[in-house]
């Protein structure tokens, strides 16, 4: 009985944290959250500029990430079912997503700042978390290839089909919801990531006019208005701009199960 | 015809997505090969070939017989010479002095030697660069010649093992306080977070109805989608100050705030896995315990935990992992000074702390140290990662 107590406890703790955090960043930021805030630029105490600089990384992220993604996925699942051909490919997924992001962050430098010569900009940084987000987008997909029954393959193939005619035409249109799942778990990865697009995206402050420029997404502005806070209204702003985020994190997470529910009604019928 | 065609369109299709499919494998390599490449530059090789001088508001001066006048970038002179010869017009006289070079390159204390008419203009303002300053003419204006002595390579150990972290002044790059302040934060988070995962997952997976399973479930998602920033500013307005009233200290960014907010990073992460693993042990085994007349909570905690223990190390390990990578939370609550801890309330820095903090202003062989860290950082990274796919491989034989 005492055992139960101290697990359900625990249960408790957990979700009493999460409600805690929530509760307090939400109420706590509310006051100052409205469309003004949002519209507005930094000198106006707006984030909006910080919201555009998110949206460029997120694009470019994806625009590097989902092709190579999707068609990762789709060789391992329809290409590739013998474990020993895709033995290193299967490693190195595994191995990256389990890389801190730091480390990426310090692989973009290098890389694409430095020895391609983008300097900090939005497209070094969209580069850089690009690969980080290649693991998420291939595991979903692969995840929602492997739930397409056998049968849809071989009735294509049986009327004549070639391979590719069958994943283009039947497999991947079936597949869509799980890629978009995907896209979507990897956008909230890529706007709640903080440390690589500090050392790759830099912290300018002004609107982004094109992706070769630095730019200061929210989680950095979050961060430095935390970490150098000079008035009290930075306080409030930081509120404001963290509540944006969990806000955000909330839509993801809704967004995510509500795809997830629909795919999984529509296979059972 | 058209069906050859189409043949050869298919094996086309099938090849190049095979070749686009060893991105992954590419990418990883290229992390390794050129984090690697860089955090090894400054044990193999010195900051610069040769001793440098630098002038200040000297439009011409002779060394070693060549005459530079109005030169911008520094002057190299080359490391066969064993003496420095200087000679400009100093306020309508002309100064000549000479600067003795110490073959033994390996200190760089020792590396020039100074005529002792010279003694009192020298200053020595970081290590390794010597400054002349001659006075006259306007403060901040006078005539000055910086001699900057190349760093012989860095050795591994005292990188290692070195207690000082003093990369600007000194050129001391000694990490093991980082090293502590990593291995502390994440023994203190997985200590305090671990337990709490288990209990909450045996719980979730063996006893919760499905319904309120899934209800806890996706709360635990949400709090695993929390950017790291947010925790970090909960735990600085938060726990922070709560720190600060009961321990009575300076300022309340600690050692104890980091463990605290990494133990809740972490939870998620053990969770999901814990319970994977805990719903892969087959539910024949439940029955049978459950048939020789054990309680539930027996079969739980003495039959389905260890049968599920692969898995649940896995988990432990991947929490650990999490916690060793982690960087924005804790600069926000850890405070930051490069210092071993004697109490849970005094501030820490972790690797990557160090990283994001100092990558924006260093240069040169600070610059390289801080991918050096990295490369430490990989090497942890990695055998935790080996761990869990060994572990990951126990549980694929086990089930």
């Amino acid at each position: 009985m005492l055992m139960m107590g101290v697990m359900a406890c625990s249960v408790a703790a957990v979700l009493a944290v999460l409600m805690f955090i929530l509760l307090y960043i939400l109420v706590n930021g509310m006051g100052t959250l409205s469309f003004r805030f949002i519209f507005s630029s930094a000198r106006d105490g707006g984030i909006f500029p910080m919201v555009v600089t998110t949206l460029y990384v997120v694009l470019t992220s994806l625009a590097a990430a989902l092709p190579i993604g999707i068609i990762t996925a789709v060789y391992l699942v329809e290409y590739s079912r013998n474990y020993n051909r895709v033995k290193y490919i299967r490693l190195a997924i595994e191995t990256l997503a389990g890389i801190p992001s730091i480390l990426y962050g310090l692989f973009g430098l290098l890389i694409f700042s430095r020895i391609i010569g983008f300097g900090q900009s939005i497209i070094a940084g969209g580069l850089t978390l690009g690969i980080m987000i290649l693991p998420v987008i291939i595991r979903t997909t692969e995840e929602s290839l492997k739930t397409i029954p056998q049968a849809f393959r071989e009735g294509s193939l049986a009327l004549g089909t070639t391979q590719w005619q069958t994943i283009y035409r039947v497999v991947l249109p079936s597949a869509i919801p799980g890629i978009i799942t995907a896209s979507i778990l990897a956008i909230g990865r890529v706007v709640g990531e903080a440390a690589p697009v500090l050392l790759t995206v830099g912290i300018a402050r002004n609107m982004p006019t094109s992706i070769f420029q630095s730019g200061r997404t929210l989680t950095i502005h979050l961060y430095y208005l935390t970490k150098e806070a000079v008035n009290p209204n930075d306080f409030e702003t930081a509120f404001a701009a963290a509540a944006v985020l969990v806000l955000f994190v909330i839509l993801v997470n809704a967004a995510t199960r509500f795809i997830t529910i629909g795919f999984k009604k529509r296979m059972e019928q | 015809m058209k069906k050859e065609m189409r043949k050869q369109v298919d094996i086309g299709i099938r090849y190049l997505f095979r070749v686009i499919s060893y991105f992954s494998v590419v990418a990883l390599a290229a992390m390794l090969i050129f984090i690697f490449y860089q955090g090894i530059i400054p044990f193999v090789s010195s900051t610069a070939p040769a001793i440098r001088l630098v002038t200040e508001h000297i439009p011409e001066i002779q060394v070693n017989g060549s005459t530079y006048v109005n030169h911008r970038t520094f002057i190299d002179v080359p490391s066969k010479d064993d003496e420095i010869v200087i000679s400009f017009e100093h306020q309508g006289e002309h100064i000549d002095f000479q600067l003795e070079l110490n073959p033994d390159k390996t200190n760089p204390e020792q590396a020039v030697r100074f005529p002792a008419s010279l003694a009192e203009q020298v200053t020595s303002p970081e290590a390794n660069t010597y400054t002349i300053t001659f006075p006259g003419g306007l403060p901040g204006l006078e005539k000055k010649i910086h001699i900057n002595i190349p760093e012989p390579p860095y050795r591994f150990l005292a990188f290692l093992l070195g207690d000082e972290w003093r990369p600007v002044y000194r050129k001391l790059y000694g990490i093991l306080p980082m090293i502590t302040a990593t291995l502390l934060t994440t023994f203190g988070a997985v200590l305090l977070g671990v337990p709490i995962a288990l209990l909450a997952s045996v719980m979730i997976a063996e006893f919760l109805s499905p319904k309120s399973a899934l209800f806890v479930r996706s709360s635990i998602d949400l709090l695993a989608g929390i950017p790291s920033v947010v925790y970090g500013f909960f735990g600085l307005m938060i726990i922070v100050p709560i720190i600060q009233r009961v321990f009575g200290s300076a300022s309340g960014s600690s050692l104890l705030a980091a463990v605290i907010v990494l133990s809740i990073m972490i939870l998620p992460t053990v969770i999901s896995i814990t319970i994977t693993s805990l719903e892969a042990v087959p539910e024949s085994y439940r029955e049978a315990s459950l048939a020789l007349g054990a309680t539930k909570m027996q079969t739980s905690w003495r039959i389905v935990f260890p049968a599920a223990r692969s898995g649940i190390l896995a988990g432990g390990i991947l929490g650990t992992s999490r916690a060793v990578g982690e960087t924005m939370a804790v600069i926000l609550v850890a405070g930051n000074s490069p210092q071993f801890p004697s109490s849970l309330t005094d501030s820490v820095r972790t690797m990557t702390a160090t990283i994001a903090l100092e990558m924006g202003y260093s240069a040169g062989r600070h610059n390289q140290m801080l991918f050096s860290i990295g490369v430490i950082l990989f090497v942890i990274i990695c055998v935790l990662n080996g761990i869990i796919m060994k572990l990951k491989q126990h549980m694929l034989e086990d089930a």
